[in-house]
């Protein structure tokens, strides 16, 4: 076994105990590390450009300009 | 950890003196323990809401285990005799080598046929919920070969909570189920 599919079996074990105590302490699962503030911090998502905003944007740059 | 003739002892009167402490103090529900094996090697998987669960399930379980803890319970006068006599592994959280050198020393426990016990949390939750399990604990079964034991505890939280300094007198249920 490689130690990709390795990483991904001790994954797939550990996940698999983890629903197992959910299951028995009836407690909330978060799909992140407890203390990893990264994630506890607020995110920006990502958003997929248009042509057409570009497009509205660089108008209303130029009109701007022109004014 | 000793591995002479007399090993195992100083934890096993700990963990007596332990039961008979917590059960009088705090009403325990306890259930499951007949799936554990009376020998050999296992893993048992707890959720961590509070410093007592360790102590909790170490008194209630019919076996000696060894626990992995925070090194910092060295440095404390109140848990630094008490911790290394109920068995418990000091982890270095430092990172890096420091505590990979925890998986060696948990994968002797479990070779040895004894239980281990580690919360794959990684520490205590503050907010009530379950977080993400650190692969530690599957490494190990896969590599000794032994089964892994998911715990539920349920209450200690209400009796220390993480920020607490002492533990109020209150009831406590613990809940175990074995998944190999």
């Amino acid at each position: 076994m490689n130690r990709g599919a390795e990483h991904l079996a001790w994954r797939s074990m550990i996940d698999e105990v983890m629903f197992e105590i959910r299951e028995l302490s009836g407690q909330e699962y978060v799909n992140r590390y407890h203390g990893d503030e990264a994630d506890s911090e607020p995110v920006v998502m990502a958003q997929v450009g248009h042509v057409a905003d570009a497009v509205s944007a660089a108008r209303e740059l130029g009109a701007a300009a022109d004014g | 950890m000793s591995e002479g003739p007399d090993a195992g002892r100083l934890p096993r009167r700990v963990r007596k003196v332990g039961a008979q402490l917590v059960t009088r103090l705090w009403d325990l529900d306890v259930s499951g323990l007949e799936q554990l094996p009376s020998d050999g090697p296992a893993i048992l998987c707890p959720n961590h809401i509070s410093f007592l669960d360790s102590a909790f399930l170490t008194f209630t379980l019919p076996r000696n285990i060894s626990f992995v803890g925070k090194a910092e319970y060295m440095d404390s006068w109140k848990t630094k005799f008490l911790c290394p006599a109920m068995g418990m592994i000091p982890i270095d959280r430092t990172g890096g080598t420091k505590s990979a050198a925890v998986l060696d020393a948990a994968e002797a426990v479990l070779r040895r046929g004894e239980l281990f016990g580690i919360q794959s949390e990684g520490t205590r939750s503050r907010n009530g919920s379950l977080g993400k399990g650190r692969t530690g604990a599957t490494r190990l079964a896969m590599t000794v070969g032994c089964p892994i034991y998911p715990v539920g505890i349920i209450g200690t939280d209400g009796i220390q909570p993480p920020n607490a300094r002492a533990p109020r007198l209150r009831s406590a249920v613990r809940r175990s189920r074995s998944d190999t």
